[in-house]
């Protein structure tokens, strides 16, 4: 799976690391149990800080994403828990979308195929 | 001697004229990843684009040629020059007129391909950073026993010279032995050789490079080329070991300045081989992958003139090199602009120390014998040995009958100053010019043997008579 950084985006490195392993475990680029590389590893690769990928990966582990320990590193768990429902900070990331959708004229059949796609099986 | 360092000089500024032609100068740009230090991209091969790409890699190809030619035309007439000051200066400035000439079209190239990049919309991609998760940190080709192999087994004549130095062991006919000359440069020549295998250690853990959404082609991808860098380096370390065995035979049996440099000469040889084996898969690596290279990470706005890497929010201190073998510095980077001072002081002091070999060519010795002391000066170097010291003191008539060997200072046609050994003798003191052949030794009270002589024969004779 390819991460794809901006590091002139607002949004910060390390949220940005953690949005897109999230999106590679929806999607099902990261498969369940599948290693992910050490936080030196990643950070040497990308060039930047330890403490920016160790704080994506510490996110993740809250979250309930990936679980990590000394010994294997850093994995996708196999079951995440799934809630059943919205955060309300997404939630709200939702409503914004959708309204700028709606105000740039995008038909609703659009989003809704959109969110058929990215939801996944 | 200095044949030899003429046809040294002569093979580097060969090599280095065929290297510039041949690899920074690509006849075909479609399968080169990097085209005169701009990063290819798919739109080069659009219809009127491809032709201004083409036109410029060609114009550049041209300059090329002409700069080869003419350089291989000036090496041929430096081969006539004689005395070694006179080879020294002009082959050491005829060399960095090469490698900054041979630049020439290639930054006028780059410079043309950036405009074209310009005028039809292409952007470097700025800031953007890629990393495949499966390929990070897992892709190695290079074996610790690879390495670690030669240089235990390049050990073997350090060890054997030190041994011998020390008086522990006796075979052959070494003529340094006791001097830690001979130790000294196969010492120099194995720390080359872990110097290497630090170079392919970090060449080995360099950044992986995305080309493709599938991680198997980037692990695939980015194998082959640490694999071919691995190679290259170990091949380096394993010519360093064949090297300093020479140098151990020259030095324990058949001790020669003519050999030794000689094997220098081979070395160079097999080194610019290794290059050239390296060039000629890393070509085919790349043109083997840039079917399937559909990522491209365009940063060429960091590299200045296409050579020289500048990336503030760049973490990494090496890089692969655009122009040229291996890895370069991030001169953004705190270590890589140490670096990159470093580098510039280093052709500073060449230029300096090509000034001062001029000066100690040109300024004559002198000898005289002034207070009851016996006064030798040339420079800033002052010996003198007061008359009462002395022991015993030899007129000798011709100086080339004896085998001298510098273990420190200058060792050059026309002046010899330093710690020599002499006819296996260790720790004499020269101060000569080794043609003039009437020359006075000196062994002081406490044992020291000075070999010395003036600017000219009369010189030395009147110093002699003046002692007697």
């Amino acid at each position: 799976m390819i991460i794809r950084i901006d590091e002139l985006s607002d949004v910060p490195i390390y949220q940005q690391i953690r949005n897109q392993i999230v999106m590679g475990i929806s999607s099902g680029e990261l498969e369940p149990e599948e290693q992910l590389p050490t936080v030196r590893a990643l950070a040497m690769e990308m060039g930047i800080n330890t403490m920016t990928v160790s704080k994506a990966y510490q996110l993740l582990k809250t979250e309930g994403y990936i679980m990590t320990d000394r010994k294997n590193g850093a994995r996708v768990r196999s079951m995440i828990e799934k809630q059943g429902r919205m955060s309300s900070a997404n939630r709200s990331e939702l409503k914004r979308i959708v309204s700028e959708a709606s105000l740039s004229g995008v038909p609703k059949e659009e989003l809704l195929r959109l969110i058929d796609e990215f939801y996944g099986g | 001697m200095a044949d030899a360092f003429r046809w040294i000089m002569f093979l580097c500024t060969a090599l280095v004229l065929l290297f510039n032609l041949f690899y920074m100068y690509p006849k075909k740009w479609q399968d080169r990843k990097i085209i005169l230090g701009v990063k290819s991209r798919k739109e080069f091969n659009e219809a009127g684009v491809a032709e201004r790409i083409e036109a410029i890699v060609k114009k550049a190809h041209r300059q090329a040629v002409i700069i080869t030619v003419v350089g291989f035309v000036i090496a041929a007439m430096l081969l006539l020059i004689r005395g070694m000051l006179l080879q020294t200066f002009f082959w050491m400035l005829f060399l960095f007129i090469v490698i900054i000439g041979g630049m020439i079209p290639y930054i006028l190239g780059h410079s043309a391909l950036m405009s074209v990049k310009k005028q039809i919309g292409l952007q470097s991609s700025e800031g953007i950073l890629l990393a495949d998760l499966k390929v990070s940190g897992n892709v190695h080709a290079l074996r610790p026993a690879g390495v670690i192999l030669p240089n235990l087994v390049g050990l073997i004549p350090v060890i054997l010279s030190l041994l011998l130095d020390l008086g522990v062991i006796h075979f052959g006919e070494s003529r340094t032995a006791g001097s830690f000359f001979a130790t000294i440069v196969i010492g120099t020549f194995y720390l080359m050789g872990i110097l290497l295998a630090v170079f392919a250690v970090v060449m080995d853990r360099m950044k992986n490079e995305v080309i493709s959404a599938d991680s198997d082609v980037n692990a695939n991808y980015n194998r082959a080329k640490k694999k071919n860098r691995a190679d290259l380096s170990v091949g380096f370390i394993w010519i360093n070991v064949i090297y300093t065995f020479s140098l151990a035979c020259a030095f324990f049996f058949w001790y020669s300045e003519a050999l030794i440099l000689g094997g220098m000469l081979v070395y160079l040889l097999l080194i610019f081989a290794d290059i050239f084996i390296f060039l000629h898969f890393d070509k085919k690596i790349e043109a083997r992958y840039i079917s399937q290279t559909q990522l491209v990470t365009d940063d060429d706005a960091y590299w200045i003139a296409g050579m020289f890497y500048y990336n503030p929010a760049d973490k990494h201190l090496n890089v692969e090199k655009r122009a040229g073998v291996g890895a370069t510095v991030n001169l953004a980077h705190p270590v890589g602009r140490i670096v990159g001072i470093i580098g510039i002081g280093l052709l500073l002091e060449t230029v300096l120390a090509l000034v001062w070999i001029a000066f100690l060519e040109t300024t004559p010795i002198s000898l005289r014998v002034e207070d009851a002391k016996v006064i030798c000066h040339q420079l800033r170097d002052e010996y003198v040995i007061p008359v009462d010291e002395m022991d015993s003191i030899e007129y000798g008539r011709d100086i080339k009958e004896h085998t001298m060997i510098r273990i420190s200072g200058v060792g050059m046609d026309t002046l010899l100053k330093g710690n020599f050994s002499v006819d296996g003798v260790s720790g004499c003191k020269l101060f000569l010019n080794p043609q003039n052949g009437e020359y006075i030794k000196i062994v002081t009270k406490s044992g020291t043997t000075y070999y010395v002589s003036g600017a000219s024969d009369d010189e030395t004779t009147s110093v002699m008579t003046a002692l007697k």
